[in-house]
């Protein structure tokens, strides 16, 4: 089984949202986008405080209705990346709030990473919905870029490895080992041309002087 | 100038390296000498280093502040503690000032400054386990040089980069609205600047160019700067 999706990836740093203290936009189409802000760190409740790191609250919205159960899980897990991927203990007792609001429906699970001091930056990949039909299984890789990791080193982008998965297979159906190897390498590989997009988007948010192109990637998957 | 995400390896070799904010030094137990330990940024932003190498940090900018011993932050008295007072200079928690923390204070002589009222303060102790405290005088001469009370004004909030552009003696904003018009500014590292001028028009033109020139609101240079101005009535 094995589909190839196109995706264009579009990342912009500007949004400046007023009242956070970091925002970023990301999108895979324009069908498939969502909005991140980060505040932080700032106080914290006593009860959620933590005597020796930084506590993390992630709220998802969707684009319509109240958050619920799913909105729930979603944010329980990039609060697992996000506590993975940052140095925490710099601010002991403080909160460092994500809020990442969907823009279209479906709701894509894109992991952005919006705040200012962080040890690696976190990307994930995910599957196109409109294939949803015709997969038999699927899910969802988060790398972490960072120097001092071990692992394989692609292209441009320093040493990943993956800190987050969910790979399932549907009703009727199984993988095995082989065939979760080889989605995590096509993960892996998505991740790092993503990593390479958000460093564009600094670098034109940055230097305001040269000359701006449209930075969009055009990433093949195949499953 | 090259831009660096938080991740990624940094090339800062030399005998007496001096690492500024957004870089950090992983430590090795493994590596035979400590100066080829390895340095990674952890902010986005470009990365500099002195003419010598010996002194690297990345230049990126953020919204809110992280309190560092020896820098002067404009507060808001928020409430009386003990013998001193509360204040709020924007980091995740309050500092403290102590009463006797002004020149020429005594048990019987203590300022009276009121809740609500702003101060230009130092960073004494800025440690990530500890509250932050505050200090009205200088470190060594232990003059006022400025600190104390800030009356009347104006304070607006900025991203630190460009609190830190105003501060520079060879930016362009401050000394030409100050051409045009007498103005009186303290700039806090916090982000935030006091502005006291004699018309309110003065402190309006002043608030919308340092948030013009602000680099998180576009960063507009000094032409545009000075189009603008010739076209206000002051």
């Amino acid at each position: 089984m094995s589909s190839t999706a196109l995706r264009l990836i579009s990342i912009s740093c500007e949004e400046g949202l007023d009242g956070v203290d970091g925002s970023a936009r990301f999108s895979f189409r324009p069908s498939c986008s969502a909005l991140a802000s980060v505040s932080g760190p700032i106080a914290a409740r006593l009860a959620a405080e933590h005597p020796a790191r930084a506590t993390v609250e992630v709220h998802v919205r969707p684009l319509s209705s109240v958050p619920g159960t799913a909105e729930k899980s979603r944010g329980m897990a990039i609060r697992e990346i996000v506590e993975r991927s940052c140095l925490l203990a710099q601010h002991p007792r403080t909160l460092i709030q994500v809020v990442v609001q969907a823009l279209t429906n479906p709701t894509p699970v894109c992991a952005v990473s919006v705040g200012r001091v962080k040890k690696g930056s976190v990307v994930s990949v995910e599957v196109d919905i409109a294939d949803d039909a015709v997969l038999e299984g699927g899910g969802c890789f988060a790398f972490l870029f960072g120097f001092a990791l071990s692992g394989p080193i692609k292209g441009s982008a320093p040493p990943c490895e993956d800190v987050w998965s969910t790979y399932s297979a549907r009703l009727g159906s199984s993988f095995d080992q082989a065939e979760l190897v080889r989605a995590r390498e096509v993960a892996r590989e998505a991740a790092a041309e993503v990593w390479q997009c958000m460093k564009n988007s600094i670098r034109h948010q940055k230097m305001i002087g040269e000359t701006q192109s449209p930075e969009e990637v055009v990433v093949k998957m195949e499953i | 100038m090259s831009i660096v995400l938080p991740g990624e390896q940094v090339p800062a070799q030399h005998v007496n390296l001096k690492l500024g904010p957004g870089l950090l030094q992983l430590s090795s137990e493994t590596q035979q000498q400590a100066k080829s330990a390895p340095v990674i940024a952890t902010r986005s932003g470009v990365l500099n280093h002195s003419v010598n190498k010996s002194k690297w940090w990345v230049e990126g900018n953020s919204r809110r502040y992280v309190p560092a011993p020896q820098e002067s932050v404009i507060g808001v008295i928020t409430g009386r503690s003990g013998e001193g007072w509360r204040v709020d200079i924007g980091s995740a928690h309050p500092a403290s000032l102590d009463g006797l923390a002004f020149e020429g204070a005594t048990k019987r002589n203590k300022p009276s400054l009121k809740v609500g009222s702003l101060i230009y303060a130092r960073v004494s102790l800025a440690h990530k386990d500890m509250e932050p405290e505050l200090e009205c005088f200088d470190a060594q001469t232990h003059k006022a040089d400025g600190f104390g009370e800030l009356k009347d004004g104006f304070v607006l909030q900025c991203s630190l980069q460009m609190s830190r552009l105003l501060l520079d003696p060879k930016h362009f904003l401050l000394p030409l609205l100050g051409s045009r018009f007498p103005l009186e500014a303290a700039v806090g590292m916090n982000g935030k600047v006091w502005i006291s001028t004699k018309e309110t028009k003065h402190t309006i033109a002043i608030v919308r160019r340092i948030e013009a020139v602000d680099p998180d609101g576009g960063g507009m240079d000094a032409t545009n700067v000075k189009k603008f101005l010739s076209k206000l009535d002051i």
